[in-house]
C-alpha cells in the first residue's frame, strides 16, 4: 500500500524552502521575497512563519546556517545539505504524483 | 518592532523550552526581516505610518510565529525536555568526574615525580608538589561550585524551572560536604594523600557548615538571578 498523502499544504513551506535554496544560499528576507515572486504571490503565509520553518530544517540537517556580513549588515543565509537534497527529491516526487492526481480530475479523463 | 516586544518574544520561546539558540536567532532574523520589509517599502515611497502597517501585515502576528516555533519539538533543547537529567544528576556527575579527573592527575604527577626525582631540579619537584596540592584544591572545592554553578548558569540561560537546579546544588553541596580529604605532602615527596566519604552524626553541624558554604555562593546569585527576572514560577507545560 502506497504510503498517506500529506496533507496538501503541510509540505508546502518545506518544499519550496528546499528547492530555492538548492539554487543558492539566501536569507530569509531573500527567500521570502523569492517565494512570493515564484509564487506568484498564490502562497499568502505571514513571512515570519518561514523562520520556524528554516530553524527547523537545520535541526533536521536538512539546511546549514551561517552568519555573514554583507553590506555592513550580518545576516543568516541558509545553504541546502546533502540530506536536504536527497529530501527535496522525495517531497517533489511526491507533489508531483498529487500534481497529476488532480490535474487528472481535474480533466476528468479517470474513470 | 521595538526591544521590548522582541524581548518578550524570545522570554516565551525560552520558558516554553525553545533552545536559545533558536530562540534568540529566530528573534534576531525576525527583527531583520522587518526592518528588509520597511526599508522596501519606503523605498517604494510608501509614507512611514502606513509602511508600518504594510510591514506588520506582511511579516504576521507574533502568536503565529510562537505557535510554529512551539509546534517543533526539534526545536526544544534537550535539557528542557529532560530537567531532572540536565540540572540534577549531571551536575552531580560532573562534580564527580572533574574530581577524579583532578585526584587521578594529583596522583600521577606525583608518581611521575617521585620515580624521576633523582633527574629534578628542586624547583621542579617544588613546582610538581604545588601543582599537586592546586589540583587537591580544585578537586575538593572548585569543582562542585563549577558543577553547580554552570548548571545553574545554563538553567538562567534556559529559562529552566528552577526546583531542578536548586535540587541539583543541594545534591552536590551535601555530597561534597560528606568527602573528607587530606593533602600532606612535604618537599620530600613522601606524605600522603588521602579522600573518603562518611558521615557522622557527632559532625552534624560540621557537615552542615561545608555544606553551606558551596551551596550559599552558588544558590544566592542563582535565586537573586531568579527574583530580579521574576521566573520564580512554574512552567506551563506546552
Amino acid at each position: 500500500m502506497a504510503a498517506q498523502t500529506p496533507s496538501f499544504m503541510a509540505g508546502v513551506p518545506e518544499l519550496l524552502v528546499l528547492r530555492l535554496l538548492a539554487r543558492r544560499e539566501m536569507y530569509g528576507y531573500e527567500l521570502a521575497r523569492l517565494i512570493r515572486l515564484v509564487t506568484r504571490e498564490a502562497i499568502s503565509l505571514g513571512e515570519n512563519v518561514l523562520y520556524p520553518a528554516l530553524h527547523s530544517l537545520e535541526a533536521r540537517g536538512l539546511l546549514r546556517a551561517r552568519r555573514r556580513t554583507v553590506g555592513g549588515r550580518s545576516r543568516v543565509y541558509y545553504a541546502i545539505t546533502g540530506a536536504g537534497r536527497r529530501r527535496l527529491r522525495d517531497l517533489t516526487r511526491q507533489w508531483q504524483r498529487i500534481a497529476m492526481g488532480v490535474a487528472t480530475a481535474l480533466a476528468g479523463t479517470g474513470p | 518592532m521595538n526591544e521590548a516586544r522582541l524581548e518578550a518574544l524570545t522570554e516565551r520561546l525560552l520558558r516554553a523550552g525553545v533552545a536559545p539558540r533558536h530562540a534568540r536567532r529566530a528573534v534576531q532574523e525576525l527583527r531583520a526581516h522587518h526592518a528588509d520589509v520597511m526599508a522596501e517599502l519606503r523605498a517604494a515611497g510608501i509614507p512611514p505610518a502606513q509602511s508600518e502597517a504594510l510591514a506588520a501585515e506582511r511579516v504576521g502576528p507574533d502568536e503565529a510565529f510562537v505557535r510554529d516555533m512551539l509546534a517543533r519539538p526539534e526545536l526544544r533543547s534537550w535539557a528542557s525536555r529532560r530537567p531532572f537529567v540536565a540540572f540534577t544528576l549531571l551536575p552531580l556527575l560532573a562534580f564527580i568526574g572533574l574530581s577524579a579527573l583532578c585526584v587521578g592527575s594529583l596522583i600521577a604527577i606525583l608518581e611521575a615525580a617521585r620515580h624521576w626525582r633523582a633527574w629534578l631540579s628542586p624547583a621542579l619537584v617544588e613546582g610538581a608538589r604545588g601543582l599537586c596540592a592546586a589540583l587537591f584544591v580544585v578537586a575538593m572545592w572548585l569543582a562542585p561550585v563549577a558543577a553547580a554553578g554552570v548548571a545553574c548558569l545554563l538553567a538562567a540561560r534556559q529559562r529552566i524551572a528552577a526546583r531542578w537546579v536548586i535540587a541539583g546544588v543541594f545534591l552536590v553541596g551535601l555530597l561534597r560536604a560528606l568527602i573528607n580529604g587530606s593533602f600532606d605532602v612535604p618537599t620530600s615527596l613522601h606524605g600522603s594523600v588521602s579522600m573518603g566519604i562518611g558521615w557522622a552524626p557527632h559532625r552534624l553541624p560540621e557537615t552542615a557548615v561545608r555544606a553551606a558554604i558551596l551551596i550559599a555562593p552558588v544558590l544566592l546569585p542563582y535565586l537573586w538571578w531568579l527574583r530580579s527576572h521574576r521566573v520564580l514560577t512554574i512552567r506551563p507545560r506546552h
